[in-house]
């Protein structure tokens, strides 16, 4: 026992000393050195937060979805060619808009232009393709279709990059609005469980009514825990010690959540988007993670979509769930801290024929980009392709869509990438070593 | 490498003793684990204590006894037996059950979901249709396990046209073959079409009508069904002429008798002429429905065939028939995993996918692999290739020349909603040709389809590899000697409960000798994922299913556990992915959610009357704190009086309850605290500690 406790009492300390710079070391899988040394950059890919993240850093929102919704259809940037399809309901709600997006006019579906001028003033419309018309390659999309080292996804990269940056509690992102195991995260290679919102309300929740005599004894039972946690370490085979470790980090990480922000939570009553919403900021303002992802419907998989209505309602729905997150975020004060991606695993098709329902289209997906390190711009272009439409080349400087881009169409995914993470500071040795393929398109960072 | 061989042949033969100690086998052939340092495979074996709680709480979620570790401490090959053993008990079908309805890939859908099958309004929204939805997702497990206990090989389960229903689902497949739709989702009502002119009647101020009198052609009460929520039933969004009327009539279709039997009012109109007012559909109470609770719990082999020639399709509102019966008669063909209403509800299919997501689907099922387009198995024809993706060398033709006629013997055989015969020429006639991973054969008919799935090569490794990943949490190494003879013997035969108890028994699960999947994975150590959880939790402590995850116990308020079982890891699969998406880590969510789930049945089982939901739950009084810490100890942690670490624990829980009661908690907190300690311990909440 005894031993066990040196040991224990060795752990802790190594955790918990020096600013949580063991458990930070824990959670962002980067040497206790690197983390006392500061802001640094290493040749074996970790890196620590340097100046220009430290400026720039942002926690981010992303909705993403698997069924591939037809958000490219009605957005800026898709009115410029009159034979693209849009829904036309009698109510006027997708009437087709002027607008301007940072001084230049263009036109979208009227919920679009509806969009306050403080969201429209740092929203980017990125045209650019997955190169994939198959559901199931989600996960391949949010790895950039697998320019990534080791295949990490996106959030999952921003998400360890900005933790140091951030000091959040943990560095992987966190799925609340996934509908199936296809649209959930990994991070690391591992799966990480979709937490709904209930769930998550649920979990951090300290035990109260008549369970609260249990919180009161969180300090005592925690000790005893650890001890048993050495009990078994004693007999332990290095993989299971491994796991005690882990358990170890995720109960301080629990311990970390501070219990006087979880009201924010208590108007949560359901798993609606809403309530996604609430959850993010939520956890934002918890410090808990740097990316969340959750999931805004705008129109779904709708193959057969009679006179595109579904398409109508859920793009006049979706575009002020976006808004309530930025309304949300303004009330918390973190507009300039938080920027809202969107990033799915197709776009769909848009031409004429496609007045009551849409198929996938691998060669058009509409990302958006809605912060302050973003510029209000259109981002590429559409033009013709094959039978439909799909993306332009893009000129990385500009951002504009040209037929003699340097980004060809098929790297226009891996440069979306690699512009959001030079947005946050991250620097170019890790970007490209982060993404191959692709370019940083300047011209949208503001 | 000569002694590596040495060591890898020895565990080959040794593949029905692999039960023996680490030590044992450095005794037999000069295997150390310095053999396996010198390739960087340092080895950690698990002791008795480790393994024989691992197993058994996948297999039955129960702790080991005294007796059964000191069995496999004295002998090593006393596992397989005890394997035996548990497999005998009800918790041991209970989980194969989950597992099945996963690997089946027969959940994950909901009710609203049925609207994929059932245009254009689904199977309605009464009280009791979650009952049915869970009905469809365990009616295949079902089958697989009676057919498991009857000796069947499991590659028979590909093919059966037998399977248990419930009168309920049975009634639901034979709704489904009476509301027929088109490939554009164009209703055939085949059940209004014969009854052009009869009305269906609600009535209440009559009194209960037995449902042999509603359905008795002859009898003056045929087709009036008893409901008594008419009377009570306002209309606010319409015409107070609605509110309460007794009887109410309208026409028979399918669809609404359908919802009458679920207690459901459908859109009908009260007066004539000028003074006629629409009343819309209104949800169906338990008070309404012409289903026994009985009829969503009665579980019978049932054969499901095509009809001969002149003979009626089974009636889906017969209750009485098909409580009864264990044959239905439908048009459309039912063989195999594949065509069960909830795999069509989980997968459906559209005019654009021409029901390729179904087949890869069911690929990956039964062979766990999907057309990925490294496939190099040429089909020599392409009957069925869309015409889009028909140019040689392009990017989408390596998947579509498979993909495409393999499909079309599911074109040919459904309409894209899957439960009515396919009419449309440019299908029905187009012949099926079934490529896909080395097997090139023709298909005439779904049942050629179903051979030839169960026949596929893939089929014993694939069923060995879901199991290596319910029991491990990760993929066995298909190229481990181990696993090869394990998948060998399955392969002889497809015993289901054979492949069990091997592959439990096998080192690779019980990491108490190396293997080549311990060299490829290391030892994985994972979270205690939802179902087994939850199982674990109901078994030792006798409670009903205390996570709420059968549709029964979902019907009031979602409890605080149910809620944090629902963003807990779980089993679950994705579209096109053949191997499960297995969170295994735990994080500050696992750990938070599960202080949480054990601080709330603390509640339940410390100084705790039985409830009506929870009649048998294990209760403890803190006025016996010591008798309940060693059931902790035992029950909970798993550690058996034997094991090293068990008298420790018990020193620690009972200082534990101890230095809380010194705090000032009452005895039951202080228990409770305890209980939650004992909750949290890594054997609890980690499989393989």
């Amino acid at each position: 026992m005894t031993i066990s406790f040196n040991r224990r009492g060795l752990l802790m300390s190594t955790l918990f000393g020096a600013g949580y710079v063991g458990l930070r070391a824990l959670a962002t899988g980067l040497p206790v050195g690197v983390l006392l040394k500061g802001t640094r950059a290493f040749a074996d890919g970790t890196v620590s937060c340097s100046d220009a993240a430290k400026s720039k850093a942002q926690y981010f929102v992303l909705s993403t979805c698997g069924s591939g919704d037809p958000i490219n259809a009605n957005v800026p940037g898709s009115y410029d060619i009159a034979a693209i399809t849009h829904p036309a309901p009698t109510d006027g709600s997708m009437a087709p808009t002027k607008m301007t997006l940072g001084g230049v006019q263009t036109t979208a579906a009227l919920p679009w232009a509806q969009l306050p001028q403080s969201t429209l003033s740092r929203a980017s419309f990125w045209h650019i393709m997955t190169n994939t018309p198959v559901h199931p390659r989600e996960g391949d999309v949010l790895s950039l279709l697998n320019t990534t080292a080791a295949n990490e996804m996106l959030p999952s990269l921003l998400s360890k990059q900005m933790a140091p940056c951030l000091g959040t509690i943990q560095s992987q992102p966190i799925t609340l609005g996934a509908t199936t195991p296809s649209e959930g995260l990994k991070f690391g290679g591992q799966a990480l469980p979709i937490i709904p919102p209930l769930a998550l309300k649920a979990t951090l929740t300290n035990a109260s009514g008549p369970l609260a005599g249990l919180t009161t004894l969180q300090s005592i039972r925690d000790q005893t825990l650890a001890q048993i946690d050495d009990l078994y370490r004693n007999s332990a085979t290095k993989a299971q010690s491994a796991y005690l470790d882990s358990l170890i980090l995720s109960q301080q990480q629990v311990r970390g959540i501070n219990q006087s922000l979880l009201d924010s939570l208590s108007s949560i009553t359901d798993n609606s988007v809403a309530s996604q919403i609430t959850a993010a900021v939520a956890l934002i303002q918890m410090n808990v993670t740097p990316v969340i992802a959750i999931h805004i419907p705008f129109g779904g998989d709708n193959h057969n979509d009679t006179a595109l209505a579904n398409e109508a309602a859920q793009t006049v729905t979706g575009v002020a769930s976006i808004q309530t997150l930025m309304t949300a975020l303004q009330t918390a004060g973190l507009q300039d801290q938080v920027s809202f991606l969107s990033l799915n695993v197709f776009g769909r098709t848009l031409g004429p024929t496609n007045t009551d329902g849409r198929q996938h289209n691998p060669n058009h997906q509409v990302s958006i980009a809605i912060g302050k390190p973003f510029k209000s711009m259109i981002v590429g272009a559409l033009t013709p392709v094959a039978n439909d439409y799909g993306c332009m080349p893009i000129d990385s400087s500009s951002g504009m869509g040209t037929t003699s881009g340097d980004i060809a169409t098929t790297d226009t995914l891996a440069s979306f990438g690699k512009t959001v993470m030079a947005a946050v500071g991250i620097d170019d040795t890790t970007i490209s070593s982060s993404i191959d393929g692709g370019k940083v398109v300047t011209g949208v960072l503001a | 490498m000569r002694v590596l061989a040495a060591c890898l042949l020895f565990q080959h033969r040794m593949r029905l003793h692999w039960r023996i100690a680490a030590s044992c086998l450095v005794a037999a052939v000069g295997c150390s684990p310095a053999h396996y340092d010198s390739i960087n495979v340092p080895f950690d074996p698990d002791a008795p204590e480790v393994y024989v709680a691992k197993v058994k709480n996948i297999l039955v979620g129960l702790p080991p006894t005294d007796a059964e570790v000191a069995a496999v401490k004295a002998d090593p090959t006393a596992l397989p037996g005890l394997i035996d053993n548990w497999m005998a008990t009800p918790q041991y079908q209970q989980k194969m059950m989950v597992f099945f309805e996963l690997a089946f890939q027969q959940t994950q859908i909901t009710p609203t979901d049925f609207v994929d099958i059932s245009p254009p309004n689904g199977i309605g929204n009464g009280d009791q249709i979650p009952l049915v939805v869970q009905n469809s997702e365990e009616s295949f497990a079902r089958t697989v396990l009676a057919n498991n206990s009857a000796g069947s090989p499991l590659s028979s389960s590909f093919t059966t046209k037998t399977v248990m229903l419930t009168p309920a689902l049975a009634a639901l497949y034979a709704y489904l073959d009476t509301h027929q739709a088109d490939d554009n989702g164009k209703v055939t009502d085949v059940f209004g079409k014969a009854n052009p002119k009869l009305d269906i009647t609600l009535e209440a101020s009559g009194g209960p009508i037995p449902i042999s009198e509603s359905l008795d052609p002859s009898g003056s009460n045929y087709m009036h069904f008893y409901n008594p929520t008419i009377t009570t039933q306002n209309y606010p969004q319409a015409d107070a002429a609605c509110d309460g009327v007794d009887p109410i009539s309208f026409n028979a279709s399918a669809q609404n008798l359908w919802n009458v039997m679920y207690g459901e009012i459908p859109a009908h109109t009260v007066g004539t002429g000028s003074d006629a007012t629409q009343c819309p559909i209104r949800g169906g109470s338990i008070a309404g429905t012409q289903f026994a609770a009985s009829d969503f719990t009665t579980w019978n082999m049932v054969t499901i065939r095509q009809p001969n020639a002149g003979e009626a399709i089974t009636n889906f509102y017969d209750l009485p028939t098909l409580r009864a019966t264990n044959e239905l008669v439908l048009d459309a063909p039912r063989p195999g995993f594949f065509s069960t209403p909830a795999f069509q509800t989980n997968w459906p299919t559209n005019s654009s996918n021409q029901m390729r997501v179904t087949l890869n689907q069911a690929l990956i099922v039964a062979t766990g692999t999907a057309v990925d387009g490294l496939d190099a198995t040429t089909p020599g024809s392409t009957p069925g290739l869309d015409s889009e993706h028909a140019a040689p060398g392009s990017a989408c033709f390596g998947c579509h020349q498979l993909l495409d006629p393999t499909r079309s013997i599911l074109t040919k055989t459904y309409t894209f909603f899957y439960n009515s015969p396919q009419t449309d020429p440019a299908f029905d006639t187009q012949p099926g040709l079934f490529a896909f991973q080395g097997v090139v054969q023709q298909m005439q008919t779904i049942d050629d389809f179903a051979k030839i799935l169960a026949s596929h090569p893939l089929v014993p490794q694939a069923w060995a590899e879901k199991l290596c990943y319910y029991a491990n949490s990760a993929p066995c190494d298909p190229s481990d000697p181990v696993f090869q003879q394990i998948v060998a013997d399955f392969a002889n035969g497809f015993s289901w409960n054979m492949l069990v108890r091997e592959l439990l028994s096998s080192p690779i699960t019980t990491n108490a000798a190396h293997t080549k999947t311990y060299d490829t994975n290391g030892e994985v150590i994972a979270v205690t994922r939802r179902d087994h959880l939850c199982a674990a939790l109901n078994n030792r402590l006798d409670l009903n299913d205390i996570c709420q995850l059968e549709a029964a116990d979902q019907t009031g308020k979602q409890s605080t556990i149910a809620q944090i079982v629902s963003g807990m890891p779980s089993d679950g699969y994705g579209r096109g992915a053949p191997i499960p998406v297995l969170p295994n880590q735990p994080t500050l969510f696992y750990r938070g959610g599960l202080e949480n789930v054990c601080a709330n049945i603390s509640e339940m089982v410390i100084d705790a009357k039985p409830t009506t939901q929870q009649p048998n739950v294990k209760i403890w009084s803190s006025s016996q704190p010591t008798a309940a810490i060693a059931d902790f100890v035992s029950q909970i942690m798993a550690l058996t009086s034997a094991d090293p670490r068990a008298a420790q624990a018990s020193s620690l829980l009972t200082g534990h309850f101890q230095a809380a009661e010194q705090a000032g908690a009452t005895p039951t907190d202080a228990l409770r605290s305890t209980f939650v300690a004992a909750c949290l311990s890594p054997t609890f909440i980690g499989i393989g500690m």
